[in-house]
């Protein structure tokens, strides 16, 4: 009796790994079918465009928590409202194209100003918290099982779940009936991380890991940085800066990987028509503008806001 | 650390088995040292600051225990304990509730009370209190601080029950080496399996047609009479999958290391009077309160008029002991009125059972009267506030009118994966859930009885028709349900007692 016991534990066990992979599968099929390329983060911003901006800042977190849109329309010499900032957190070029498609006419007399970041290009993060979901939207369930499994099985997990979140976003239209957020985008970081949370170099920082470019990721949202400038006025690519207290130049490991990732979309505004601002560092910006390694907190908005705009309009 | 956490069932529990595993090879002893190790490792990880009290409390009793032996002191002693429980319980528990009353019945700005109630106190406080109280009747004192530690501290129990006496448990922890390890813990995972089901499959999915629904009545809103009735059915069929899953796990979680926990729950639903719905629902808490509270109260002994009044002093007491809030005492006092009832019309009868065999429409009327009885209490237990319970009994009954604002999003979640499907089949779709969850409790065999399960010293239940066996198709089984379940775990819903 022990025995069989012992073995139909095992059984059970191995069963549960079978029936669990094939469940996955299925649920990764159904993702597929209801995912939409425009995420609910996105989808809850997109209502400020209904006051038809001039100026649209979108990307990640370096516009949703560094870029006053108020501020901005201001130094333009424009009303609130003809500059937003629809950027969110992890935000991916791919997002940003499906909205453009579902409202071109939103976009098209607009110049558009996406920040990006290294993890958006880096085939090496996988973690499940930045992994681009149109890019992985992109890739067969085959693949992405293959890629994910077994330890990144939380991208796996995001993806299914937020591919869920976007479809109910689409279904509810919430980019076309959803209330307008306040504050035009910007979210304000009022808290600087411990000490102890500050990487010691920016070189070995997660979004450097495993350096790839040559995945489907830099494929995807590079051709969709290409794709966007048929669909806007104008299209600036923006590279923010990290905080002051890392020195590239004592960094060899961040300045190699960091020069390739800058080349990689220069290269391709060069090629497509962008401009693309490579900006690494902020006259006036110091260390206690920072509330961590790579965003500015709230003395530093109008900063970084300033700088940004002054780029612009050069 | 949750059961239904990926923590806990792909890191905490492979290693305590594994360490248990090479530990009991060694000897017994080595076995319950692990045990121990890792259950206070477990507790410790919801806020270490707390183990600190959680250990305080084990050597502190343990201590008193030892200092029992004298018979001279052994009363002073044991009710000295039994205060210093109390106290420490009722302190953690209680005091926002003293102050929130005070400031309700005199308007003095008592302050608010930051406090926040350690995890299980109400559940290792009562075992303690259960151990003091049997060495003041003349119980064996325990003198090996492991085994105690482990009696108070075994983690498939710790958090929410069942609550265990000492005297079924130490001994368990002395036994060698039966031999039959292999076949207890394939029990063990099977019935693993089908309490983390019905928790994470069932009961949280029940949830989204609960939790919207008073918190909009506990906010002041109105609430439609159907959707009164969705969110109160939900609610009672709710608070069994994930109670009695969570005992289910417990029981399961013990088996892997050759020890039986007590049954906490014996199909409740099916219960045809309030009497036996009370040997059915948490069977181990009914057991300490008829212990240690109805019959030192003096029990049936001082005649009728003494009995019910002990009955509605112990039921007032277990509703307080759920949570400190007026609704608990409402639901206690209620389920004491009604188990009054019960009894009064069981001595009208002359003492014969309440639903006799002889007609199934007798029959389903009792089950009908008892299953709306306890949903109506539920109510009470469910509400934050009195306004928002009385709102929601205005619901049932039609007198309040109300709009269905909170459910008009009409989003069903299905495992946490929302899915739009409008208001009017959100409701149907409720409806259907809440009818197949109630075939589930009420005609399906329950864990105990489907997989025989047997407690210490105890013979086995009675079989079902549906029974467990070691063979592929309950592997296959056993496969879907963990599965499943796996998938269900990302919607990080607390258990329902762990406030308690």
């Amino acid at each position: 009796m022990q025995a069989v016991s012992a073995r139909w534990i095992a059984a059970a066990l191995a069963l549960t790994s079978a029936v669990w992979l094939a469940a996955l599968a299925g649920l990764l099929a159904i993702a597929h079918r209801v995912h939409d390329d425009v995420p609910y983060l996105l989808a809850v911003k997109l209502p400020l465009l209904q006051s038809r901006p001039e100026l649209i800042f979108a990307g990640e977190s370096r516009t949703v928590y560094q870029l006053d849109p108020n501020l901005a329309a201001q130094l333009i010499g424009k009303p609130p409202g003809a500059a937003v900032n629809i950027a969110y957190d992890a935000g991916e070029p791919l997002a940003l194209e499906a909205a453009m498609h579902r409202q071109p006419d939103r976009f098209v007399k607009a110049h558009v100003v996406a920040s990006v970041a290294p993890f958006l290009f880096n085939e090496g993060v996988r973690s499940a918290a930045v992994y681009p979901q149109d890019v992985a939207a992109r890739l067969g369930v085959v693949e992405q099982m293959s890629s994910f499994l077994p330890l990144r099985v939380g991208t796996l997990i995001r993806f299914i779940r937020e591919a869920f979140v976007a479809r109910l976003a689409a279904d509810q239209r919430i980019a076309d009936l959803g209330p307008t957020p306040t504050t035009s985008g910007l979210t304000i970081l009022d808290r600087t991380q411990p000490d102890d949370r500050w990487p010691i170099e920016i070189g070995s920082h997660p979004h450097y890991a495993d350096w790839d470019l040559s995945g489907p990721k830099a494929r995807f949202e590079i051709g969709a940085l290409c794709d966007m400038v048929a669909l806007t006025r104008k299209l600036t690519v923006v590279v923010p800066p990290w905080a002051p207290r890392y020195d590239r130049a004592r960094d060899p490991a961040w300045r190699d990987k960091d020069d390739q990732y800058a080349a990689l979309i220069m290269d391709a505004g060069r090629r497509c028509g962008f401009d693309v601002l490579n900006i690494q560092s902020i006259p006036g910006l110091r260390q206690g503008n920072y509330a961590d390694e790579m965003h500015v907190n709230a003395s530093g908005v109008p900063i970084y806001t300033r700088y940004l705009v002054s780029r612009l309009k050069r | 650390m949750l059961f239904s956490s990926y923590a806990f069932l792909f890191q905490f529990l492979p290693a305590t088995v594994l360490a248990f595993a090479a530990a009991r090879r060694h000897s017994p002893r080595s076995g319950i040292m692990v045990l121990a190790g890792a259950s206070l490792f477990f507790y410790g990880a919801w806020r270490p600051v707390y183990l600190l009290l959680f250990i305080a409390s084990i050597g502190i009793n343990f201590g008193l225990g030892l200092r029992m032996e004298d018979p001279l002191r052994r009363r002073a002693i044991g009710t000295f304990g039994v205060a210093l429980n109390l106290a420490v319980l009722c302190y953690f528990k209680y005091t926002n509730f003293v102050f929130d009353s005070l400031n309700m019945l005199t308007g003095a700005p008592l302050p608010f009370a930051n406090i926040v109630l350690p995890l299980g106190i109400s559940f290792f406080t009562f075992q303690q209190i259960a151990y003091l109280v049997d060495v003041m009747r003349g119980a064996k004192i325990e003198r090996d601080i492991v085994s105690y530690t482990l009696f108070v501290s075994f983690f498939p129990h710790l958090i929410a029950g069942p609550l265990v006496h000492h005297a079924e448990m130490i001994p368990q922890f002395r036994r060698g080496r039966s031999g039959r390890s292999a076949v207890l813990a394939a029990r063990g995972l099977a019935i693993f399996a089908a309490g983390l089901f019905k928790k994470v499959v069932i009961a949280d999915n029940l949830a989204q047609f609960v939790s919207p629904v008073f918190a909009h009545l506990d906010a002041g809103g109105g609430v439609t009479t159907p959707w009164a009735w969705l969110a109160t059915l939900a609610y009672s069929l709710q608070i069994y999958f994930d109670f009695s899953g969570y005992s289910d796990m417990a029981i399961g979680l013990a088996l892997l290391f050759g020890i039986r926990l007590p049954v906490n729950f014996r199909s409740p639903y099916q219960a045809t009077s309030i009497i036996e719905f009370w040997r059915r629902w948490h069977i181990t808490l009914s057991r300490f309160l008829r212990d240690y509270l109805y019959i030192p109260l003096g029990g049936n002994r001082f005649g009728e008029q003494r009995r019910y009044l002990n009955l509605l002093l112990t039921m007032l007491l277990g509703g307080l002991w759920h949570g400190a809030g007026w609704n608990f005492l409402v639901w206690g006092g209620l389920h004491g009125i009604y188990l009054c009832i019960n009894h009064l019309w069981h001595g009208w009868r002359g003492g014969k059972p309440d639903a006799p065999a002889a007609g199934l429409a007798v029959k389903a009327c009792c089950w009908a009267v008892t299953f709306f009885a306890v949903v109506v209490a539920w109510v009470f237990f469910r509400a934050r506030t009195a306004a928002g319970a009385w709102q929601m009994l205005g619901g049932l009954f039609g007198f309040e009118a109300g709009s269905s604002a909170y459910a008009s999003s009409g989003i069903v979640r299905l495992m946490d994966l929302p899915i739009l499907v409008g208001e009017p089949r959100l409701l149907l779709i409720g409806g259907c859930v809440v009818a197949l969850a109630l075939v589930i409790a009420g005609f399906m065999p329950n864990v105990p009885q489907l997989f025989r399960y047997c407690e210490y010293r105890r013979a086995p239940e009675p079989p079902a028709l549906l029974r467990w066996r070691p063979n592929g198709a309950w592997a296959l089984v056993t496969a879907l349900a963990l599965a499943i379940s796996l998938f269900g775990m990302w919607q990080r819903l607390e258990f329902l007692y762990f406030q308690f």
